[in-house]
């Protein structure tokens, strides 16, 4: 597959002046308030699956990608991956798809190389030093850990949100524009992307008549929903969740999980999580990891209910973690 | 003592301690007296050379103290006063700007081990007694240049005695900005320099401010290092190659003239007022903005 301009994670200048017709719309439709049309907002170059996104009323369990036949594209492919701290394997010969527009929960007990796993696949690994990664992770057909590949780009194509919610000292405006003002976007699409991803976020209608005051006065919820917001406004075509609502309570959990809904519209959502209810309610796809080996992943639905593997079975009922 | 309280039964009344609960308490008061007593010992100095300064230096401070230039037998500190805060300013400017980017690299960009051996390297510098930097100042910026005694001299000597703390307090300021802001920040897409900028800069300003405010206080309290380069005058110095008069030099000529010569003892205990004056000045200064950074931090570190 060749990338699109904006999935191009290599490309280091600006982009030159005649702009790919495809990237049009996209960029049109960004910049319009919100695009929960439905509409595949991306410039892939294969069109989007005929398969509708399922709607969020639907049941994680009831995902209509039955198959794998009818699976959308995937837009992450984990093949062999490895990971090591010294002679220690945190991950071993990890084989894994993240399709788009779906959500995938990665299960495990602690320590079992959840949360590793989704740091390899925005480069963070790089920041905690000591790690060793081998195998290959693509971005849409581009390997990231590539020679060419800007860690700066990839990073803005695949968001992450912490288990923590970490805004920065700054504004509710200037944390959401963070991103955007790495690029010195103009202060128009400052403006339009900070409220569009705000909206998204659902925190527009409670901090619109403030969006001055400081971030560090929020919620822990409103927080975790801004740093979601702030991942958002640079356009990222996955997300990852680290945990995201380990550290809230439960009604600020529920805001976070129909969030999810609302952004496997657009987005593929990768969610870590300890806790298998929210597993079952939020993730299309659920991958189990034990001891830094891939068990099973499989429908949410059936992982839970018909497991293949006996070791899944014990986890999810509870046996074991 | 207070005596049970027979309506209750043993061990319920609760106001009445015998035996080992008894010595218990007895320490505890004990302790607490000798820690009152430490307190006392440590503010009674403060205190008592105050009061022994402001006696002898206010009675005859006046206007033309601060104005004039001090000439013969009589005159006020006018010129040391200015030079004091031009060899302060100088070393400030010096120190501030080279300890912070070495700060910063420590912290930011050097590899564990570069970091761990600049930071041994800022506590040896910072231990370096003061009268040897000023020794290795006259050597290299006043006998080495052909300068002869300069203010310059000064500043960059002064400077140098400055940067370790400057750089020691960025270093911690960095080193301490929360972990997750930092990964927060990278996985946004941003690169050291911006995640430095945009983000530690604030987090870690109250800090390095006070770094930097300690560090004046140090330096404004130095003496050796300033006679040995900057040498004396005193006269307003008119460019930076000329000597210059400060206030710690003041208290060093004067201070043992005979009473004959009383103006010039008074002279002394005034830059003394004035360089305490200063001093807290610059503590109160540094807490005010501090306080006001961290209330916009309010949170960051709960």
């Amino acid at each position: 597959m060749t990338a699109a301009l904006e999935d191009e994670l290599s490309y280091l200048p600006r982009p030159p002046l005649p702009i790919p017709a495809s990237a049009k719309p996209r960029d049109a439709e960004d910049l319009g308030k919100s695009s929960f049309s439905g509409v595949h907002p991306m410039s892939s170059p294969s069109p989007p699956s005929p398969t509708a996104p399922p709607s969020p009323s639907l049941g994680a369990g009831s995902s209509p990608w039955a198959s794998p036949a009818t699976r959308p594209p995937s837009v992450i492919t984990v093949r062999e991956l490895w990971v090591w701290a010294g002679k220690k394997a945190i991950l071993s010969d990890i084989n894994l798809d993240f399709a788009e527009r779906e959500v995938t929960a990665i299960i495990g007990p602690s320590g079992c190389g959840k949360t590793t796993l989704i740091r390899t696949l925005n480069r963070m690994t790089e920041v905690s030093p000591g790690l060793k990664v081998r195998g290959s992770i693509q971005y849409k057909g581009q390997d990231i850990y590539g020679r060419a590949v800007n860690p700066v780009l990839l990073r803005q194509r695949v968001g992450m949100v912490f288990q923590r919610p970490t805004v920065f000292p700054l504004s509710v405006f200037e944390n959401v524009a963070f991103g955007l003002r790495l690029n010195r976007e103009s202060r128009d699409v400052v403006e339009t992307k900070v409220v569009d991803s705000l909206k998204r976020a659902g925190l527009y209608e409670e901090l619109k008549d403030n969006l001055h005051r400081s971030a560090l006065t929020l919620s822990g919820g409103q927080q975790q929903r801004l740093c979601i917001a702030r991942a958002l406004a640079v356009n990222p075509r996955v997300l990852l969740l680290d945990e995201p609502t380990s550290s809230l309570d439960p009604s600020a959990t529920q805001k976070v999980e129909d969030l999810l809904f609302e952004l496997k519209r657009e987005y593929a959502v990768i969610i870590v999580t300890h806790n298998m209810q929210q597993a079952a309610r939020v993730a299309d796809r659920t991958a189990f990891l034990y001891q830094g080996k891939l068990i099973e992943v499989d429908e949410t639905k059936r992982l839970f209910e018909n497991p293949r593997e006996k070791l899944t079975e014990s986890y999810v009922t509870g046996r074991f973690g | 003592m207070a005596v049970a309280n027979p309506t209750l039964a043993f061990g319920e009344d609760l106001s009445y301690a015998r035996g080992r609960l008894l010595v218990r308490l007895g320490v505890d008061r004990v302790i607490g007296w000798v820690l009152l007593l430490a307190f006392v010992i440590v503010l009674f100095p403060l205190v008592d050379m105050l009061g022994w300064i402001a006696e002898r230096a206010l009675p005859t401070f006046t206007w033309a103290t601060l104005a004039d230039n001090q000439i013969g037998t009589g005159g006020g500190l006018h010129s040391m006063i200015l030079g004091t805060l031009l060899i302060l300013g100088l070393s400030t400017g010096i120190a501030t700007a080279i300890g912070v980017l070495a700060g910063l690299y420590t912290a930011e960009f050097a590899p564990r081990r570069v970091a761990e051996v600049g930071r041994l390297g800022g506590y040896l510098l910072a231990g370096v007694p003061a009268i040897v930097l000023g020794y290795f100042g006259f050597y290299l910026l006043v006998l080495y240049t052909g300068w002869n005694y300069n203010t310059l001299a000064g500043g960059i000597t002064l400077g140098i005695f400055m940067v370790p703390f400057i750089f020691r307090t960025t270093d911690l300021a960095f080193t301490n900005v929360p972990h997750d802001q930092k990964e927060a920040a990278l996985a946004m897409g941003s690169s050291r320099w911006q995640y430095l900028y945009r983000v530690a800069f604030p987090i870690a300003m109250p800090t390095m401010l006070s770094g930097v405010f300690l560090a004046m206080a140090l330096g404004l309290g130095e003496t050796a290092p300033l006679l040995l380069t900057a040498g004396w005058s005193n006269t307003v110095p008119t460019n930076l190659l000329e000597p210059t008069g400060y206030l710690t030099g003041c208290i060093w000529n004067f201070y043992d003239f005979p009473s004959t010569f009383g103006h010039y003892q008074t002279l002394a205990f005034q830059a003394a007022f004035l360089l305490i004056v200063i001093v807290v000045i610059l503590n109160v200064s540094v807490q005010v903005i501090a306080e006001h950074y961290r209330r916009k931090l309010r949170g960051l570190f709960a």
